[in-house]
């Protein structure tokens, strides 16, 4: 384990500090490789668990680190994702020769490898505090408030993972992460630390109620972190924590699930809606990063071997898709210096590969057969369903109900928010000011997009190779599913279906269709003919009711960044008046008080002999007084 | 000649002689006479590591003696002050020589080192005593330095303030005596004592370490240079509170777990209504000095937890908490000498100015907020850990939500003062010992947190 751990972290983080001085073109050559070695390291570790390792730190405390079945696998692609992205920066202009990028980008993995590594809290919240000061700065490369709302949002995560740990460690009586559940949630210390610690991993992954750094981070951070961080790495680490907690910390009793399940819900729905609205492209992206976290929160709230599987094999699939369409907009937008879908269009003609990349990962994200985001969503429907047919009670069965109407809806909302996406950027009329033609993007940015693009349509295609290599070694058993879906199969027939219809629209062609000119009575068209993406659902806020609830996800107050700062303001001024000022105060008091004696006793001390000699016989009395009474 | 000693000696008499040294060799030798006193503290730390303790004795009557001893506890804090000390006064050169009384300054500074490790080694309460009041002369006079009325007032205050709570200690060591007839700290171990006399030493530890109820001067002394504040709140003055406590309630005199228990409540207040003060204050001093008193609140928690391992937790918090806190003061200087305000709504959009200072700064907030990977993070942690399993539960939720504001306020001030419009416009100078000072701090906030078997260990193996 040391020699291994030497390799993923503690010389990524030595060599970090290397980059910092190093000439450009040697710091994105050293990184690359630094992240190669870590990517090998990681597969070997894969293949060959290394043994644990235990280090003592203070008294009877000590860290350890190992690996699990599911650790060891999110390790791979943590690294992967490690290395597209390292290679796409290598061509991309908004980031290349900036001195400290690859330095956070390779200190970012050696932590995220640190807190996968860990198998006990210390060491694990020290990696996982760490990554939050990577976060924070990687944001302010572009723009220090949305780096500051970061650091606050997931900041009172990290706090309350903290607090939940030293709970956590109150109960359980040890500091090392059990393996399979080991607390119930029934009691009041068990409820708390359970959702302290969810509030950590919501944080990290982006779910309902603290995402809102995401959408702050999307309209100045650069594609790259945004395709690592809310994207891929921060949905595997928040998610890996999620799955730790519902399944290894602890025993969720049906209350915990129908939270995990309403949660999950709420996230989708409003997240999607909010998405249908967006007009900027990195934007519309982190609000779907959001809103496909609550489908991982859900697969974890239907208590069922398969929805936990799901919710596992989702956020793989959801790291790979989203990613990719961060690194889409990052390619599109060096070329065309915007990222407002207004001024987008018509770019399929420009990139090809660009564009078949985005439109794989749309429909992957869309739940499109026969593509990732369809799989992982199977299972999480079918998890559903079981948790439905087992749950007893009305109200359990409601919730069960709702979170799949809310999955499904979600799934077709998606669909019609990434049709406006791909209509937007990809087809229609060029909308840019600057119509040249752009070319495609270069190779070390296209070659990521084409390895995530085509790991979308393996995991698709072969779902259960995926669940077989990755997922089924940590739940420990077969999965009872109740549908069935041959990928394979229904894959064939899909791609009969396009071929018939690709002959279809041959044969149309040749068939003379009329072209006309436009004629409005004559006179000059005073609208150009075009039909741009933006327009798209426009008036989806104006229906009555939705309207309604537009009015309420825009409110600024539920944001909890917003909430915090107000709520930590007027408790600062009651304490800081009501306490420490009259603290002063009363010091203050204690000094007049002094004064005020000293002013007595110079009174008595005016230099007039009368008054000595006055004083003198007082004393001489007092002391007859004494002696006599003996 | 015996190190322990020789670290006392040389600070006082030292100071004591540079009134008569030219006053342009006064800034070297006085650095010279600090760095000397961190390596012999580093001597002193050598025997303790081996398991030996240090022990100087000369007898003058039954219950004064000068007796000197030097456990884990008294080498790791003088260690830390000496070390912390020696970079401030690297930091004056630059910043106090534009001052005509600078000697004075330089006098005053070194003395102040040199009673610290005079009461940090003293096995003797009266002689602790003597260097603690020393301290509390030399304090007035640097807070005092710049002889206005408000400085004059400030220093009044603090003066006033810890001369009261010391009389109340006095009060009690006597009671001490007067029960045990001794003054030997050796003498008293294990000893009970009974609540008053351990609230009336109390009330000395948390006049110096400006915990509340006596809390108010401290924010006031940020009239004093930034040199002096930071040595106040970084290296000697303020951690001389927390090193009594240790030294008294945790390693000698046995007290009841219901004096712990309002040491706990107490600690536990601090923390949240200083932190709260913090996030009030618009004066970048004033926002330091409350991040001080909230911070020495998690100190005191620790060692009022009074478990196994929390005098360790404690002592590597007082090494976080100097390294970064001087940091941050000195960042402060650097501005506040550059701009000429303390005032962060007069500041602004220093960043792209002060790169260097900037990102000390954010290494050290980090650190004092305690987000890992910086040191500032494990006794925080260790900390909360500690009060939530030995059933504090309130304790350690209170001090989460005293980490948040911490978050909340240091993060205000690097906002204000480097982030946002440039309103006046400074830079750093690169070459400055200023800059490489705080570079220096933050870089060890880092590298110890990176490292943090180092501390832990150092601790373990001094402290048995």
């Amino acid at each position: 384990m040391a020699y291994i751990l030497f390799f993923l972290t503690s010389l990524p983080v030595i060599l970090g500090f290397v980059l910092l001085f190093l000439r450009p073109q040697a710091r994105r050559s050293l990184t690359l490789l630094i992240m190669g070695i870590a990517l090998a390291v990681s597969a070997f570790i894969f293949i060959k668990p290394p043994q644990d390792l235990v280090v003592r730190i203070l008294d009877e405390y000590t860290v350890s680190l190992g690996v699990n079945h599911l650790s060891r696998f999110i390790l791979v692609f943590v690294n992967l994702f490690g290395f597209l992205i390292c290679l796409y920066s290598q061509d991309s202009d908004e980031v290349k020769d900036r001195k400290d990028y690859f330095s956070y980008l390779v200190w970012l993995i050696a932590f995220s490898n640190l807190a996968l590594c860990a198998s006990d809290f210390i060491i694990f919240i020290f990696a996982w505090g760490a990554t939050l000061l990577l976060l924070y700065a990687l944001l302010t490369i572009s723009s220090s408030s949305s780096g500051n709302k970061a650091l606050v949002v997931v900041g009172i995560g990290d706090f309350s993972l903290m607090l939940g740990v030293a709970l956590y460690i109150l109960l359980a009586g040890t500091t090392r992460m059990p393996q399979g559940g080991a607390i119930l949630v029934d009691t009041p210390l068990g409820w708390a630390s359970f959702i302290l610690m969810l509030l950590g991993a919501f944080a990290k992954a982006g779910c309902a109620p603290l995402h809102t750094w995401i959408p702050t981070a999307a309209e100045s951070a650069t594609s790259e972190v945004m395709a690592i961080l809310p994207a891929s790495l921060d949905k595997l680490l928040g998610i890996y924590l999620l799955a730790r907690i519902c399944v290894d910390f602890f025993i969720l009793n049906s209350v915990a699930l129908a939270l995990l399940l309403l949660i999950g819900s709420v996230t989708i729905m409003f997240a999607v809606m909010m998405a249908l609205i967006q007009h900027d492209l990195r934007k519309l992206l982190s609000y779907h990063a959001i809103s496909q976290v609550g489908y991982m929160v859900l697969g974890f709230g239907t208590g069922s071997l398969v929805g936990i599987a799901g919710g596992i094999f989702h956020m793989l699939n959801h790291s790979l898709y989203k990613s990719g369409l961060f690194l889409t907009a990052g390619a599109v937008g060096q070329k065309k210096n915007t990222f407002e879908l207004a001024r987008l269009g018509g770019l399929a003609a420009y990139m090809p590969v660009t564009f078949v990349s985005a439109l794989v990962f749309s429909l992957s994200i869309s739940g499109v057969p026969p593509f990732n985001g369809f799989a992982s969503k199977w299972l999480l429907y079918q998890g559903t369903l079981i948790g439905f047919y087992n749950a007893s009670g009305f109200m359990l069965r409601t919730v069960y109900l709702i979170a799949l109407v809310a999955a499904m809806f979600g799934s077709a909302l998606t669909l019609a928010s990434f049709i406006k996406f791909i209509h937007a950027v990809f087809l229609g009329q060029d909308n840019s000011s600057d119509k040249a033609k752009v070319a495609e993007a270069p190779v070390r940015m296209r070659i990521p997009l084409m390895v995530l693009a085509g790991l979308c349509v393996v995991l698709g295609v072969l779902p259960g190779l995926a669940l077989k290599l990755f997922i089924l070694p940590w739940l420990g058993q077969p999965l009872p599913l109740i549908g069935t879906w041959s990928s394979l199969t229904s894959c064939a027939l899909i791609l009969l279906g396009v071929l018939l219809g690709f002959l279809f629209w041959r044969n149309a062609q040749g068939s003379g269709v009329r072209v006309d000119e436009m004629s409005i009575g004559g006179e000059e068209p005073v609208f150009s003919p075009s039909f741009p993406g933006t327009e798209f659902y426009r008036t989806v806020e104006e229906v009555p009711f939705v309207h309604r609830i537009y009015r309420v996800l825009k409110l600024d107050s539920l944001d909890p960044y917003r909430f915090i700062w107000s709520l930590f303001r007027v408790a600062a001024y009651l304490l800081f008046i009501f306490v420490d000022r009259a603290l002063n105060v009363l010091t203050g008091f204690v000094g007049y008080a002094v004064l005020g004696l000293s002013w007595v006793f110079r009174r008595l001390h005016t230099g007039v002999l009368d008054l000595y000699l006055a004083w003198s016989l007082v004393g001489l009395a007092v002391i007859w007084f004494v002696l006599m009474r003996r | 000649m015996n190190p322990v000693f020789m670290t006392i000696l040389v600070p006082v008499f030292g100071a004591l002689f540079l009134p008569l040294v030219p006053s342009r060799q006064k800034p070297a030798s006085s650095v010279a006479l600090l760095a000397a006193t961190f390596l012999l503290s580093l001597l002193a730390v050598f025997p303790v590591l081996k398991g030996r303790e240090l022990f100087f004795m000369q007898y003058f009557t039954d219950w004064f003696s000068l007796s000197f001893v030097a456990d884990g506890l008294a080498v790791f804090m003088a260690a830390v002050s000496s070390f912390v000390a020696f970079l401030i006064c690297v930091y004056s050169l630059d910043y106090m020589q534009h001052y005509a009384e600078s000697g004075e300054f330089y006098f005053w500074m070194v003395l102040f080192v040199g009673a610290m490790m005079g009461l940090i080694f003293s096995a003797n309460l009266i002689l602790l005593f003597c260097f603690w009041e020393v301290t509390s002369v030399c304090s007035w006079k640097l807070i005092g330095f710049y002889r206005k009325e408000k400085d004059a007032k400030a220093a009044d205050k603090a003066f006033l303030v810890t001369f009261f709570g010391a009389s109340l200690m006095l009060a009690g060591l006597i009671i001490v005596y007067l029960t045990y007839g001794t003054f030997e700290v050796g003498a008293l171990r294990n000893m009970p004592v009974v609540d008053l006399v351990a609230f009336l030493v109390l009330a000395g530890i948390l006049s110096k370490s400006a915990q509340l109820p006596l809390q108010s001067w401290l924010p006031d002394a940020g009239v004093a240079p930034t040199p002096v504040t930071a040595l106040l709140h970084a290296a000697v003055l303020v951690k001389i509170g927390v090193y009594m406590f240790a030294r008294f309630f945790c390693l000698t005199l046995a007290v009841s777990p219901a004096f712990l228990n309002s040491c706990i409540a107490l600690s536990v207040i601090t923390i949240v209504v200083a932190a709260a003060s913090a996030l009030v204050e618009n004066n970048i001093k004033r926002i330091l000095a409350y991040s001080t008193i909230s911070q020495l609140g998690y100190i005191l928690l620790a060692l009022s937890l009074n478990t196994g391992i929390s005098l360790k937790v404690a002592l590597v918090y007082i090494l976080a908490h100097s390294l970064a806190k001087a940091g941050l003061f000195l960042c402060a200087g650097i501005v506040e000498h550059k701009t000429g305000t303390k005032d962060i709504h007069e500041l602004g959009g220093l960043l792209p100015y002060m790169p260097y200072t900037a990102a000390a700064y954010l290494l050290c907030a980090f650190s004092i907020i305690g987000i890992p990977p910086l040191l500032g993070f494990w006794p925080k942690f260790m900390v909360v850990m500690l009060a939530v399993k030995s059933g504090h539960i309130l304790a350690g939720v209170l001090a989460v939500a005293g980490a948040l504001a911490t978050l909340l306020y240091l993060m205000r001030l690097f906002n204000k003062v480097f982030l946002g419009q440039v309103r006046i416009k400074a830079s750093e100078d690169k070459n400055s010992p200023m800059v490489w000072v705080v570079l220096v701090l933050a870089a060890a906030s880092l590298a110890l947190g990176l490292g943090f078997k180092v501390p832990f260990h150092f601790v373990m193996a001094l402290i048995k």
